[in-house]
């Protein structure tokens, strides 16, 4: 509070020094406004008698303490914003002072040194009186000058003990976590409850000392209302109000709110609600609901915890995602928006990981080439397959299409998991000058597809649903299917139906003829998964569909020999004539013979689970480059 | 004070923390028709996923209890079925060791919980998971088809207020009734009374509300003398699931339902039960014990997440590379290179969208290409790697 003072004192010190004409309007000035700044402060002290007699009467009267709160508030406010304008007047005046002062050359080499110390001074207490430099600059910081506004006037009015509370509070809630918000009578029922009485009472006795007022019983309430919070479990177990229950600690949340004028804690508070706003706006942005998560999987602390850690990190990770899988993204609305199908697919979560041929670690010889002489390419390639021998040719070139020599000049055979080294020669070099060598590796894979579909009768479906109950939920049937595919250069997606699949299988009169019993759409898209190779050949497609159920109307023919029946499948096969495409795809219909074997489908069950397959065996050419710089013989 | 504060509220949480509560009944004072159960099943084993190898046993067991008042036995027996993808497993059809009938005994003075009986399953096997997948999951579904009943016995009172004006006081006066539960999955949950006045006497009308409150689903019911086979004709009544018959006696009459087999919409419904005597009558009301049967065929099921641990085998044959390379076409049983026969069969659909020109052959090197491309020829060769074997190109022979 005292800036005002110590500025004018300090203008008129410095001013008395410098002993010129200049100097001696500044000891005007300077004086005028010390007789200004002590005035001020004189009725600062006349008024701070009142005021301690106000702070009295607003502990005792709620409703006279928030009007004058208010009152205050907007007293601090015009207080701030007068010593603000005044410390920028005095600024602009000395400065200008300072300025003609130097500008008619009236001051000496002291005085003008003298006078940047007096800048300085004022620079410096500026930058000490942080609430009233801040004063009217920023609404966010109301609080803090709030607070030591209250401080300068009155003297520190922190509640004691207020920050033990905090910690206790804070202590018991991580304890409440985690037990889990047991309340079981033979678990951490009566624990609890000591422990939440236990805060109330030193709330009341040691911190807020409200004997047997009004207050005591809200201190004892909010103990048991953060006690009895748990039990909504017994009614709502969902990770979601776990979460809840986590991350709104009742009385830590009151004493944030209520911080009784600990820095400390209307700080961590500050903080902590403008996390959650944070995370709420993305949340919200990214348009992700908390219902999404509402199964009823129990409640475990980490569970719990864990849940909460996925709704702040999805929004993050969904956004990135979705940067991400932008190219992706448009290829796709460009292939769907030319008519093209395309059945998406996830490939499968794998330990083995990455799958497939790689090259890797591609690196020269030598670290510079010279004109002419014989240039040599190093690459590690590593090869993995779940199944069967992988047969690798290795080759290299440069960009103008001269084929270096690879050695060894054999295929690879890598089984399982091997790694080997690979050399590229070009024995006559190249001229000076950057030079782009591409080492590609063709080799053969397979990728295998599977998507299980769930089957119900066309009446039981139908039953449930006139009977408005949920078949999903009652028979344990998932809305969606997931077509996963293995791991490696190529996948495979397939349409994912809507679940369950339903068949009708209502036997046909006796006069009518039997007909196919039709099911829905059948899709499987083969798509190069590598942005560094592309798929040479296919060499099989195939389609297994299980016993019972056949393919028909195909957009791609299959071969004159399909179907035929293995290991409990109807196989078809077909040929992708153009892989070179992203994406090559094939749509049928699923049908099953007749209404007989429809129901010998089924079977007896209330739903019939049947696992679709997809197998595509190719060859495919990984590539990888690497540019050297040749240089001249000097 | 504060000292006094203290201490009083410290003995009250010591007296708090020393509260317990509860009465035990006795076996003959229990009342066994309470619940929403009936047979319930879970299995033994906890671990959910449950981990296996292919081609491995999987040794799986359930407790299957009577939790409600009926007895299942030799006429009315459950049924254990099974559901899964034979995809991933199968199971010996013929295991001698597993017997799918259940029998049990309802809660009653001798089984006060219920009968409890270890069912071991047959035996599951994890079959080689055909292809690469590596952690192949698959579920198992346990079903326990059983016929049941819900019985209620209830005293109701025929008033006769309505008819006789009798000013004299009454034993009782007709009044709407609701229940809970009667020890099986479905309850009847309240009856509403109807004294219908029809001349001198009263037409008691009772409408039954049923709610299904077990954790499985209804079937279809059957007739009395095909009860012991009331799940294996379940598959062809698919149209019928969710209904149940409902029969009513009050003292010795039988009343008529409408209707007799209600169906269930959002587990609930009801039925309009009444006497087929035209009119009761008597000077002053009096109770009459009414006895309401619910007759129905009820499943529930358990499911069982089974993870299939893969044993690497090795498979040391190669990958098959087709009988030609993947440059080359197989012509009358020889293969051939695609630049060559793409050349001659250019609407061969293994050449569509090729586009390789007449008189094309795999005889250029890659040093040919480029002076020809130098040389301003740009369509003698084809930058194509698929039509020739590695480094030749094709391209239009002289």
């Amino acid at each position: 509070m005292g800036a005002l003072g110590v500025f004018g004192r300090g203008i008129a010190k410095g001013a008395a020094n410098a002993g010129s004409r200049i100097g001696g309007e500044l000891i005007n000035r300077g004086l005028n406004r010390q007789a200004r700044a002590e005035e001020k402060k004189e009725r600062q002290n006349n008024s701070g008698v009142d005021d301690e007699a106000k702070r009295i009467s607003r502990i005792l009267n709620p409703i006279n303490n928030f009007r004058e709160n208010r009152a205050y508030k907007k007293e601090e406010k015009e207080y701030n914003k007068q010593a603000k304008q005044d410390l920028k007047d005095a600024r602009k005046e000395y400065k200008q002072d300072l300025r003609e002062a130097r500008k008619n050359q009236d001051l000496t080499y002291e005085e003008r040194q003298d006078a940047h110390e007096k800048l300085s001074e004022i620079k410096s207490e500026d930058k000490d009186n942080r609430w009233y430099n801040k004063a009217g600059k920023s609404v966010g910081s109301k609080v803090n000058n709030s607070s030591k506004f209250y401080d300068n006037m009155f003297g520190s009015d922190v509640t004691p003990n207020i920050d033990l509370l905090f910690f206790l509070a804070l202590a018991i809630h991580v304890i409440d976590w985690v037990t889990g918000f047991n309340r079981q009578s033979n678990g951490m029922l009566y624990p609890m409850f000591g422990l939440y009485i236990f805060l109330a009472l030193f709330a009341v006795l040691w911190v807020f000392n409200t004997g047997f007022g009004r207050d005591t019983s809200k201190y004892v309430g909010l103990s048991l209302f953060t006690f009895f919070l748990p039990f909504i479990t017994t009614y709502v177990q969902t990770e979601w109000v776990g979460g809840v229950l986590i991350f709104t600690p009742v009385w830590v949340l009151y004493l944030m709110l209520h911080p009784g004028g600990s820095r400390g804690i209307a700080k961590f508070g500050k903080w902590y609600i403008n996390f959650w706003i944070i995370i709420g706006l993305i949340s919200f942005t990214m348009n992700i609901t908390f219902a999404d998560g509402m199964q009823s999987r129990g409640i475990d602390p980490v569970g719990a915890f864990q849940y909460v850690v996925e709704v702040v990190s999805k929004p993050i990770k969904t956004a990135w995602e979705g940067t991400r899988s932008l190219p992706g993204k448009i290829e796709l609305a460009i292939n769907q928006s030319v008519g093209s199908s395309y059945y998406a697919g996830e490939v499968e979560n794998s330990k083995e990981a990455p799958i497939g041929v790689y090259l890797e670690d591609i690196r020269p010889a030598e670290p510079t080439f010279y004109e002419g002489s014989p240039v040599t390419i190093w690459a590690n390639i590593r090869g993995k397959s779940f199944k069967g021998k992988i047969i690798v040719n290795n080759r290299c070139k440069t960009k103008d299409g001269v084929y270096g020599t690879i050695d060894p000049v054999e295929p690879l055979e890598m089984i399982y998991e091997e790694q080997n080294t690979i050399a590229c020669n070009f024995e006559n070099g190249f001229n000076a000058g950057d030079q782009k060598i591409t080492i590609s590796s063709t080799f053969n894979f397979e990728t295998w597809g599977y998507l299980t579909y769930t089957f119900v009768d066309k009446d039981t479906y139908r039953s449930y649903y006139s009977q408005n109950r949920d078949i999903h939920a009652e028979l344990d049937i998932d809305e969606e299917v997931d077509p996963i595919f293995t791991n490696g250069p190529v996948g495979i997606g397939m349409l994912a139906l809507d679940q369950p699949v339903v068949v009708d299988t209502t036997l046909p009169a006796s006069n009518e003829q039997d007909s196919p019993v039709m099911l829905p759409a059948f899709g499987v898209t083969l798509e190069n998964k590598w942005s560094h190779g592309k798929i040479e050949k296919v060499e099989n497609f195939e389609i297994r569909a299980p016993e019972g159920i056949g393919l028909t109307r195909c957009d791609h023919s299959p071969t004159p020999d399909s179907p035929r029946f293995e290991d409990g499948f109807n196989v078809y096969e077909f040929r992708i004539q153009n892989p070179k495409q992203s994406f090559t795809s094939v749509t049928c219909r699923l049908f099953i013979p007749d209404a007989f074997r429809a129901l010998e489908f089924l079977g007896t069950g209330d739903k019939a689970i049947k696992t679709f397959v997809v197998t595509s065996k190719y060859i495919y050419t990984v590539e990888k480059e690497l540019t050297i710089d040749v240089e001249e013989w000097t | 004070m504060d000292l006094k504060i203290k201490i009083l509220l410290v003995l009250s949480l010591f007296l708090v923390a020393g509260c317990t509560g509860g009465n035990n009944v006795g076996p003959l004072s229990q009342n066994y028709f309470e619940g929403y159960d009936g047979l319930e099943i879970e299995f033994i084993e906890s671990k959910n996923p449950l981990t296996v190898y292919e081609r491995t046993p999987i040794p799986l067991s359930i407790l299957v209890s009577n939790d409600g008042a009926l007895d299942i036995g030799i006429n009315n027996s459950g049924k254990l079925s099974f559901t899964y993808d034979d995809f991933y497993l199968g199971y010996n059809e013929e295991d001698p060791l597993f017997n799918e009938v259940i029998m049990l005994h309802g809660k009653s003075y001798f089984y006060p919980e219920g009968e409890k009986s270890i069912v071991i399953l047959p035996s599951f096997q994890s079959k080689v998971v055909k292809g690469p997948r590596e952690e192949p999951e698959t579920t198992l579904y346990v079903n326990l088809c059983y016929p049941y009943k819900t019985l209620l016995l209830e005293e109701v009172c025929i008033d006769m207020t309505s008819v006789t004006h009798d000013a004299r006081e009454q034993v009782c006066a007709f009044e709407d009734l609701s229940f809970s539960d009667q020890g099986a999955p479905l309850a009847i949950t309240s009856i509403e009374v109807e004294m219908q006045p029809i001349g001198q006497g009263v037409r008691p009308v009772f409408v039954v509300h049923v709610e299904n409150k077990g954790s499985g689903a209804l079937l279809s019911p059957v007739p009395e003398d095909k009860i012991h086979e009331a799940c294996d004709v379940q598959y062809l009544q698919r149209a019928n699931w969710s209904t149940v018959k409902v029969s009513a006696i009050l003292s010795n009459d039988t009343l008529t339902c409408y209707p007799e087999t209600m169906k269930l919409i959002g587990g609930k419904g009801f039925t309009r039960c009444m006497s087929t005597i035209p009119q009761y009558s008597a000077a002053l009301n009096y109770y009459s014990p009414l006895r309401v049967q619910l007759d129905y065929v009820y499943t529930t099921s358990i499911s069982k997440d089974i993870k299939i641990e893969r044993t690497i085998n090795y498979d040391l044959e190669s990958l098959p590379l087709g009988e030609c390379n993947y440059w080359e076409v197989k012509i009358g049983g020889v293969c051939i290179d695609k630049c060559s026969f793409c050349s001659s069969n250019p609407t061969n659909q293994e050449c569509l969208n090729l586009n390789v020109p007449q008189k094309a052959s795999c005889s250029c090197t890659p040093e040919e290409c480029i002076i020809n491309q130098m040389a301003g020829n740009d369509d003698v060769c084809l930058q194509d790697t698929s039509l020739c074997q590695d480094p030749y190109f094709c391209c239009i022979s002289e």
